[in-house]
C-alpha cells in the first residue's frame, strides 16, 4: 500500500505544484523534490519506554500545597498541561503568584513567563510574598534589594488583549526557541477569556491546535505549562462547569478545583491526574 | 507507484516514457485511460503489446480476490487471541483482542481510558515479552511508566510522540514499511480526538479516512490489534460520541468505560462479534 498524496499537506490538486499528476508520496524521486519535503514527509521518531523513564530526571515544580505534591509525585513535570480551575476568588491567581516565587527561589537559571489576560498580574503581590521567604528574610542586608531585583528581573509578563495576541505569543516562543529555553513555568491567567470570543463551532480547533503547539514545544524546550479556568453555567443544566466543556478536560493532563472555605482558608481538589489520586482534596492557607 | 518507470513494463524503454511524457501521459492512471490505438501512434509498439502492458499494469495494481475458505484458513493459521490479562475483561471479549481488528475504547473524560490502555499494555509485555507500539497524543505516558512491573520489559514498548494527524499518518506508514523486522502485535492509539479536533471540519473526514485506510491495512495484513481511544460527552442528557459520523463506522468492536467508585464498568456498545450490551465490572 502506497502512502497517497493527498494524506500529506501538499496541493496534489495543482498543476504548479503537481505537474505529472502524481499519486503516491513514493513517485517523488530525485528528479522531482517539492520544496520543504522531508518535514511534511516525516514521521516522529520512536523511543522505548525503558529509555524515556531512565532519561526522565526533570525537576518536578512544587504546587507549595504539601498533599497536593506527595499525591502528584513531587509536583508539576515537565511537558505537562496542568489546569486550576475555580470560581472567581477562589485563590487561582495568588497561587500562581506562590508557585512561581518557589520555583524563582529553588533555581538560578530558568525564567517564568506570565501570559495575562485578565490584568491581574500584581508586582505588589510578588514583592510581598519573595519578602515574607527564608531566603530573603535571611539574606544579608545590604544584598536584600539586590535579591529582588534580581528575582523579578526573572518573571517576563506578556499583557495579553485577545485571541490573536494569545496565538502569537506562542508562535513567538516557538520561533524563538533561545528565549524558549531559558523559561522553567508558562502561567496563563486566565485560558477562558481569549477563547470566548470565538464562535462554538471553530472554538474546539483553536483549542486543540493551541494546546497541541505548546504541548510540543514544553516537551522541546522541557517547560512545564500553568494555565487557570474559570467555572460557569449552562443554560437548562443544573450545576456548575469549567468553561469548555468534557472535550476540553480530555486534552489536559492535570486538572485541581480550587474553592474558597474561609478568609484565608482554600481547598484543592483533583478533578484529573494520571495516578490513583482522583478525588482527593487538601485544604491550604494563602496570607 | 503510479509514475511510469522503465521497471513498470521490460517493453516500456526510456525514449518510449519520453515520448510518452511529451503528450502528457506520466501516470499509469493515464496510460490506461488512454486510447490503445493512440498510444501505438505514440509508441511505435504494436496493438499486442500495448494490451500485453495494459493487462500486466491492471495485474499488478488491482485488488486481488480469495475465497472464504481460503479467508479462514488464513484466519486459522495467522491470528492470535491477545489477553487483555485481567480475566472478566477476557471472557467479555471472547477470549481477548483479536487481531486484524480495530477495537474502540470511549468514555467521559478521567473516566479510566488510559488507565485501562495502560493495564493491557503492561499485561502484554508481561504474558508475550513482544514489541508493542503506544502512540501518544497528549505527551502522558511518562507519568504511567513507573507502575509497570518490570522494567526490563519497557525495551519492547515502543512510542511515538504523535502532535498532528499526518504525524499519525507519517507514523503508520513508517511502521508499515519497518513491521518486517519488528514482531509487533499490539498498536494503542491514545487518543484519537485529540488529533481529529484539530482538523477543519471541511477536511477532517479526509484525512481521518487516510489514518483508517492505513490502520486496517496493517491491522489485516501483519495481523494485529489496533486499540483507539476516544471521547464520549454529555450534551443536554444525550450521550454523544466523539470524531464524527464517519469514525462511528470504523472500529469493529466499541467498548465504553465508566468509573463506579472503586471498579471500572465496561460494556460493549458495538461488535460484529460479540454480543452487544455485555458488561463486566473490573479493578484497575
Amino acid at each position: 500500500m502506497y502512502q497517497p498524496l493527498y494524506s500529506i499537506e501538499f496541493n496534489a490538486d495543482s498543476k504548479e505544484f503537481n505537474p505529472y499528476q502524481l499519486k503516491y508520496v513514493e513517485d517523488i524521486d530525485e528528479d522531482f523534490i517539492p520544496s520543504g519535503w522531508n518535514k511534511l514527509v516525516e514521521a516522529p521518531k520512536t523511543c522505548t519506554a525503558y529509555d524515556l523513564l531512565t532519561s526522565d530526571n526533570e525537576k518536578k515544580i512544587s504546587t507549595t500545597i504539601e498533599g497536593l505534591d506527595f499525591a502528584l509525585d513531587g509536583g508539576f513535570s515537565v511537558g505537562q498541561i496542568n489546569e486550576f480551575t475555580g470560581k472567581p476568588g477562589s485563590g487561582k491567581t495568588q497561587l500562581c503568584f506562590r508557585i512561581c516565587v518557589k520555583f524563582l527561589l529553588s533555581n538560578n537559571e530558568t525564567n517564568v513567563l506570565f501570559l495575562s489576560t485578565n490584568h491581574n498580574f500584581a508586582s505588589q503581590r510578588i514583592e510581598d510574598l519573595i519578602k515574607s521567604s527564608n531566603e530573603f528574610q535571611n539574606a544579608r542586608d545590604e544584598l536584600k534589594n539586590m535579591l529582588l531585583v534580581k528575582l523579578m528581573k526573572r518573571i517576563k509578563i506578556f499583557e495579553v488583549q485577545d485571541i490573536t495576541d494569545l496565538l502569537a505569543s506562542v508562535k513567538y516562543l516557538e520561533y524563538n526557541q533561545d528565549y524558549a529555553q531559558h523559561l522553567g513555568i508558562v502561567f496563563i491567567d486566565s485560558i477562558f477569556i481569549p477563547f470566548k470570543e470565538l464562535e462554538q463551532n471553530e472554538r474546539t480547533s483553536y483549542i486543540f491546535r493551541f494546546y497541541s503547539n505548546l504541548q510540543r514545544l514544553s516537551t522541546v524546550t522541557k517547560l512545564t505549562v500553568i494555565v487557570t479556568n474559570s467555572i460557569t453555567t449552562v443554560f437548562n443544566v443544573p450545576g456548575e462547569f469549567t468553561y469548555f466543556g468534557s472535550s476540553y478536560l480530555h486534552r489536559l493532563n492535570i486538572r485541581i478545583k480550587l474553592e474558597r472555605l474561609g478568609q484565608t482558608m482554600f481547598k484543592a481538589k483533583i478533578d484529573k491526574c494520571p495516578y490513583l489520586c482522583k478525588s482527593q482534596s487538601f485544604n491550604f492557607s494563602i496570607v | 507507484m503510479s509514475r511510469l518507470t522503465t521497471k513498470t513494463h521490460p517493453l516500456l524503454t526510456k525514449t518510449i516514457l519520453l515520448n510518452l511524457s511529451h503528450k502528457d501521459v506520466h501516470i499509469i492512471h493515464q496510460f490506461l485511460q488512454k486510447d490503445s490505438k493512440q498510444l501505438v501512434t505514440i509508441t511505435k509498439l504494436t496493438y499486442k503489446n500495448i494490451i500485453t502492458i495494459k493487462k500486466h499494469i491492471l495485474n499488478k495494481n488491482a485488488a486481488y480476490s480469495y475465497n472464504a475458505l481460503e479467508n479462514y484458513k488464513d484466519v486459522l493459521s495467522k491470528t492470535a487471541t491477545i489477553s487483555s490479562g485481567i480475566e472478566s475483561f477476557d471472557s467479555l471479549l471472547a477470549g481477548g483482542f483479536l487481531t486484524g481488528k480495530i477495537y474502540e475504547i470511549c468514555g467521559a473524560p478521567t473516566s479510566g481510558k488510559t488507565k485501562l490502555c495502560t493495564s493491557i499494555l503492561s499485561n502484554y509485555l508481561k504474558k508475550y515479552c513482544s514489541n508493542c507500539f503506544y502512540l501518544d497524543t497528549k505527551n502522558e505516558i511518562q507519568s504511567h511508566l513507573k507502575f509497570f512491573p518490570q522494567r526490563d520489559s519497557l525495551k519492547k514498548l515502543l512510542i511515538k510522540q504523535l502532535w498532528t494527524i499526518h504525524d499519525l499518518i507519517n507514523a503508520l506508514y513508517e511502521i508499515k514499511s519497518n513491521l518486517k523486522q519488528l514482531k509487533v502485535r499490539l498498536i494503542v492509539l491514545n487518543s484519537l480526538p485529540c488529533l481529529f479536533y484539530q482538523i477543519e471540519r471541511n477536511r477532517a473526514n479526509t484525512l481521518l479516512t487516510h489514518a483508517v485506510n492505513i490502520m486496517r491495512f496493517i491491522s489485516k495484513e501483519y495481523h494485529i490489534t489496533f486499540i483507539v481511544t476516544n471521547l464520549m460527552t454529555t450534551w443536554d442528557n444525550d450521550l454523544r460520541l466523539g470524531c464524527g459520523q464517519y469514525w462511528k463506522t470504523v472500529p469493529n468492536t466499541r467498548i465504553n468505560i465508566s468509573q463506579a467508585n472503586d471498579e471500572y464498568s465496561l460494556t460493549i456498545l458495538k461488535s460484529c462479534d460479540l454480543r452487544e450490551g455485555n458488561e463486566t465490572l473490573i479493578k484497575l
